[in-house]
Order: structure tokens, then C-alpha cells, then sequence
């Protein structure tokens, strides 16, 4: 069976448990997409869906109860906390997002204000809620500001191609969700943001950076004090479930040992990477 | 003049793929645990001509796309479409009453 197939039977399954639950879910991206982005956008291998916050546990718990594995949690599964990913044998990976990077507001208010604008449209036959067009330009752009690869060209070849008043309301909704400088770093134009707080997160994810900048990035980035030691506690902790998916097998004691002191040495290296020429190049003669 | 249709049911996913090789690939699924089934060839040429189609003139349709008379398969494709309602991939209603 083809990925692709795989990758509708995912939404389907996942919009079946939103029903019997009564719980709102957004899908987005692959078969999502609108047909003026489609064209544009590489096919994904998983199905990707936003879930509303209050209602995340609940779909993740009726998931692992049919089947499905949970790799990681939302706090470790990403730099910026967003999303878990479920496997499950016969249909494939779902990436459960609870809010969307780069969006600044509340995510239950987020999510309200996508929820308010989506449309319906049939994947695999099962009718599924998907954001207006507007809200799906904005996600693709948020979405290759993480690129790491600095400007997405098939993202700004589908901004150019865009009727006007999709990008104008495409404006006005980064405008309500406080997406600015994920805006701009997914369009080219973050420097305009050179003093935002997310700014150096920003610039990191859109670029690339290495992991102990990245974390000293989001450190910088958290709205309160409070959030960035949560922050810094949680960076040397080791995602068990995350290790577990690359081993292929529950970790030991001993995997969950190696890896804890693994992560802090391959930050140091990477750290040694970027410092190490500088210095030498700083050394006098 | 027939009021029935066959329709998806709640409870299952499909999905068609169709090129130029592969008149229709068909992929059905439970939800949400499985199992998964596949009709390819002509099964997935009945399963286009029949799913949210009337039952009126399905016979015929099918008769068309795959050049036969209709007296000579009439009985093939009752028996199929008999044996997809069987197995829960599709339901037959009468028109005008949803998914």
C-alpha cells in the first residue's frame, strides 16, 4: 500500500476517534492541503492533525488504547513543545499537535480562532475539519520558518501565486495570533524583528543553529521566568520514549545512562564546531 | 425507478487511486482498528460504479467501463456488491437520508 494511502487512512482514523469523543480536531498539511497549495508542497509521510488543547490527552489516551504507540511527549518531542507523534502498524504515523509553532497567543485561543474559519473536506471519505485557506498559508509558512534550511522557495512560490485577499486575510490572522516574527522568518523577513524576544529562536530554527544554541535560544525566548527554568531542567532529561523508537526496543537502564551523558557531549561538540575556529582564527601570531 | 443508494459507511475509509494502468485501485479500511482490504482490478471497477452511486442502471455502468454485456456479468456483480454489504464496507439506503 502506498504512503500516501497510509498517510489518508491516518486522518480517517484519527477524525473517527474525534467523533466518538465529541472533540474538535484540525487536519493539516498532505491530503489537507488546499488545492491552491497542493500543487506547491512535497507529499508528507504522516498525518499531521491540531487537536484542541483541553481535548489532547483524551485523544492521545483513545489512541493508545487502540493500538497506537506515543513517541515522546509534547513537552520533549520538540524545541518548542508542540507536537507528539503516534505510530501504529497498520496505518502509519500522526504527528498531534496541540498548538502550532510560532503562533504567540493562547493556544486554546489560537486554536479557537482556526476553528472558527475551517472548512470540511472528505480524506479517505471521512469528512475532516480543515483550516480556511488563509490560516493553511500562514501554517505553511510557520511550518518552513522550521525548516532550518534558511528561505523556502516552494513557500514563497506559493505566496507569489496566492489572489490577493487570501494573502490580505492570511495578514490579518498573523496579525490576531501574534505570529509575526515566525512570519517573517518563514518569508525572509525576520531581521525587521532583530529585537523580539523569539528573535535568536527564530533565526536558529529557520537557519539552523547547533543544539545548545537552540536551547539557549528558547531559554531567551520563554514569556516568563518561570518558563525558562522549566526549560533549562527539562534540557538534560532524556526522552525514553524518543530513544526507545530509534533503538527499536525498550531502553535499559544503561541505553537511558548512555544517552544522558551522550546529549550534553554531542551539544559540546557541536559547540566546539562553531567556537573552535573562531578561536584559532582570535589566536595571535 | 430505484430509491436506493450504496453509501460508505460511518465507520469505513476509502481511498482510490486511478491511473492510466490502474483504472481504480481501491483501498477500504474499518476504523478504526482494521482490518484493511484492497480491490484492485475489476473489484475496484465495481466498487467506483456502486459507492454513493444509485442502484439503478449499476449493472449497466459497470457493463460499460468493462466491455461486457450486461446479461453475462449481472450475476458476478450482484454477488460482489452482496458480499461488500456482508463484510460491512458498504450500506444500502434509500436516497436522501445522509452518510
Amino acid at each position: 500500500m502506498d504512503l500516501r494511502v497510509r498517510v489518508a487512512f491516518g486522518h480517517a482514523v484519527v477524525q473517527h476517534l474525534a467523533d466518538r469523543l465529541e472533540i474538535d480536531v484540525l487536519h493539516i498539511k498532505g491530503w489537507a492541503w488546499s488545492p491552491l497549495i497542493r500543487p506547491f508542497v512535497r507529499a508528507g509521510n504522516d498525518a499531521d492533525v491540531i487537536v484542541r488543547p483541553a481535548s489532547a490527552r483524551g485523544l492521545i489516551e483513545e489512541m493508545r488504547a487502540i493500538g497506537w504507540t506515543a513517541h515522546g511527549t509534547f513537552t520533549s518531542g520538540s524545541p518548542f513543545a508542540h507536537a507528539t507523534t503516534l505510530t501504529h502498524e497498520t496505518w502509519g504515523s500522526v504527528d498531534v499537535h496541540q498548538l502550532f509553532p510560532g503562533i504567540g497567543i493562547d493556544p486554546t485561543e489560537a486554536f479557537d480562532v482556526l476553528w472558527a474559519g475551517c472548512q470540511s473536506v472528505e480524506i479517505a471519505g471521512v469528512a475532516c475539519p480543515v483550516p480556511s485557506v488563509p490560516a493553511q498559508v500562514l501554517l505553511l509558512v510557520l511550518n518552513s520558518a522550521r525548516g532550518g534550511r534558511g528561505q523556502n522557495t516552494e513557500t514563497l512560490g506559493t505566496l507569489a501565486s496566492l489572489p490577493s485577499e487570501v494573502m490580505r486575510d492570511c495578514e490579518e490572522l498573523v496579525r490576531r495570533l501574534h505570529a509575526d516574527v515566525a512570519f517573517a522568518a518563514g518569508t525572509g523577513n525576520l531581521e525587521q524583528f532583530r529585537g523580539a524576544r523569539d528573535y535568536s529562536l527564530w533565526r536558529i530554527a529557520s537557519q539552523g543553529g547547533t543544539r545548545l544554541q537552540e536551547w539557549t535560544a528558547r531559554v531567551r525566548a520563554a514569556p516568563s521566568l518561570r518558563g525558562a527554568a522549566a526549560l533549562i531542567l527539562r534540557a538534560p532529561l532524556v526522552n525514553v520514549p524518543h530513544l526507545a523508537h530509534v533503538l527499536g526496543r525498550a531502553p535499559t537502564r544503561w541505553d537511558i545512562v548512555k544517552e544522558f551523558f551522550a546529549r550534553p557531549l554531542r551539544g559540546l561538540r557541536e559547540q566546539v564546531g562553531v567556537v573552535g575556529p573562531r578561536l584559532r582564527r582570535g589566536r595571535p601570531r | 425507478m430505484s430509491r436506493w443508494v450504496y453509501r460508505l459507511p460511518r465507520d469505513v475509509a476509502a481511498v482510490v487511486e486511478a491511473d492510466e494502468v490502474h483504472p481504480a485501485d481501491v483501498y477500504l479500511a474499518k476504523l478504526p482498528t482494521g482490518p484493511l482490504y484492497a480491490l484492485t482490478g475489476v473489484s475496484g471497477l465495481i466498487w467506483t460504479e456502486v459507492a454513493g452511486q444509485p442502484e439503478a442502471g449499476l449493472v449497466e455502468r459497470v457493463a460499460v467501463r468493462a466491455e461486457q454485456e450486461p446479461a453475462a456479468i449481472e450475476a458476478q456483480v450482484k454477488a460482489f456488491v452482496s458480499e461488500l454489504v456482508s463484510l460491512g464496507l458498504l450500506e444500502r439506503r434509500e436516497t436522501d437520508t445522509g452518510r
